[in-house]
């Protein structure tokens, strides 16, 4: 401590070393959060299947869908943004398990508690439903929202809806 | 007072030059910490396999670094001894890209979930990536690793998955990123899952990088400082 | 800086940051913001980078009373007891 540096060093070091104990502390406060904060989500079902048609060899399914969910529970003080997306499930002949991701959205700890509620009807999906090969005709899919915490410290944990809540469609034999 | 310091400094080096039994035992002592840093350095990754990576803008900074053209070396093909002790100093941080569990993010392809600065822990030892999941993976050939979350899983028979991934921040997948002809990423490229963040206490980190200067600075004032300094 | 100087100014920061680093967090947690943690960190940081880094005369209250010279000694071996303190 006899040097400029070396109390220079020390109080940045200090510094730090206590903001990182803050920031664990603030972590460790939300633990069980999600036990007694869940989201609710009313709505998520196929509204309209655009069409599905084959692009050099493989599968293309356009759809819409309504989605009303109430994430404001999921958020607390240590929560810096919710990644909410809605997965689409199948299964073919050559892949037991595909899961896409059709749509997401980021909703911020910051954003106003209006933007935190989604209710939307007729959301067009932002990626398309697109198979590895040529298999989606006739296939049952189930429609799934998830979403992902992304704290500011502490660890990532994912939500999802409950899947005695989540909804199925066929898709048609035909190309259309 | 600044400029006391200095001429403060300047009179320590300047007897230290005197007198090199002195010089020789600032020397090692010097040695020593460097020394030290770089073995708490590489037993923390053993034992604990934490350490800091620095994502993918840094480590296209030190390869540049390491080309010739930053003027690294001389005309005459030698390098300064300052120089010289910057650079044993960078592959300490280029060595760890692959092997490390912790992230530092600089790139805001994930902004806002991952903002430069942001630290990163990784988990390789899942067995399963899932669709939403953050993981850093890496192309074949290509030595930057990148932060992405899980787009599209498809699982084979056999229990193997084919994925492609996306930016939060980008507009279109990862194709592109991908080696040429390269249309899905499998469980060997991922290097880990994302598992935990700490955001702030990185910024040190995005500092240095940023003003590449203050690296130079903070690391020839240490040495300064460790040279002149005496036992107190 | 003397030792005196030295105690108190590593006590002082110590408590400075410890102090604002908790008020913040505190008034974060009450209104659900870390962003007050923050900032109440920086300025206890910025505070204790003023009060603590620089020799201030405060830290200078207790000089250090050396032995007086042997007499008889000549000045190069004065000096030299001197650079090895």
């Amino acid at each position: 401590m006899h040097t400029v540096w070396v109390r220079l060093n020390a109080v940045v070091f200090f510094g730090l070393t206590v903001l990182l104990c803050l920031s664990i502390l603030a972590a460790l406060s939300k633990i069980g959060h999600t036990r007694y904060h869940q989201p609710k989500i009313h709505k998520l079902a196929l509204n309209q299947l655009r069409s599905i048609k084959n692009h050099g060899g493989v599968d293309r399914a356009l759809l819409s869908f309504d989605l009303h969910a109430d994430m404001t529970p999921a958020f607390h003080w240590n929560i810096k943004q919710i990644f909410v997306y809605v997965v689409a499930s199948y299964k073919t002949d050559t892949n037991p398990n595909n899961k896409i991701v059709l749509w997401d959205r980021i909703i911020e700890a910051t954003d106003p508690p209006s933007a935190k509620i989604i209710k939307e009807e007729n959301v067009f999906v932002k990626y398309g439903l697109m198979d590895q090969g040529a298999e989606l005709r006739g296939r049952e899919v189930q429609l799934q929202l998830m979403w992902d915490h992304m704290p500011l410290t502490g660890t990532l944990y994912m939500g999802e809806q409950a899947k005695d809540t989540t909804s199925t469609f066929t898709l048609p034999h035909d190309y259309l | 007072m600044i400029k006391d310091m200095i001429d403060k400094q300047v009179i320590e080096l300047k007897k230290l030059w005197a007198n090199k039994r002195m010089l020789t035992f600032q020397l090692l002592n010097l040695a020593m910490i460097v020394f030290s840093a770089l073995m708490i350095w590489k037993g923390l990754m053993f034992v604990t396999k934490v350490s800091v990576l620095l994502y993918w803008r840094f480590s296209r900074r030190i390869d540049c670094l390491f080309d010739d053209e930053m003027g690294w070396v001389d005309h005459n093909g030698r390098m300064s001894w300052r120089k010289y002790m910057l650079r044993c100093m960078l592959p300490l941080e280029d060595r760890l890209v692959s092997e490390s569990p912790v992230v530092v993010v600089l790139s805001g392809s994930m902004e806002p979930a991952f903002q430069r600065g942001d630290i990163l822990f990784l988990n390789n030892s899942v067995e399963k990536v899932d669709v939403g999941d953050v993981v850093v993976f890496k192309i074949k050939d290509r030595d930057i690793p990148i932060v992405h979350r899980i787009l599209k899983v498809h699982q084979k028979p056999d229990g193997h998955v084919e994925l492609l991934t996306k930016g939060d921040n980008n507009r279109v997948d990862d194709r592109g990123l991908y080696a040429p002809g390269q249309l899905w990423l499998e469980r060997e490229d991922i290097l880990g899952k994302a598992v935990g963040t700490l955001r702030y206490v990185g910024m040190v980190t995005i500092a240095l990088n940023d003003y590449p200067v203050l690296k130079y600075v903070l690391v020839g004032m240490m040495g300064l400082f460790v040279l002149t300094s005496k036992e107190g | 800086m003397d030792y005196e100087g030295q105690k108190l100014s590593e006590n002082l920061f110590y408590y400075i940051i410890v102090l604002f680093g908790s008020i913040g967090w505190i008034y974060g947690y009450f209104l659900e913001d870390f962003t007050y943690v923050f900032y109440s960190w920086s300025v206890g940081v910025a505070i204790s980078l003023v009060l603590c880094v620089p020799d201030w005369p405060i830290y200078n209250k207790h000089p250090i009373k050396w032995l007086d010279a042997v007499p008889g000694r000549d000045g190069t071996k004065e000096r030299e007891t001197k650079k090895s303190k």
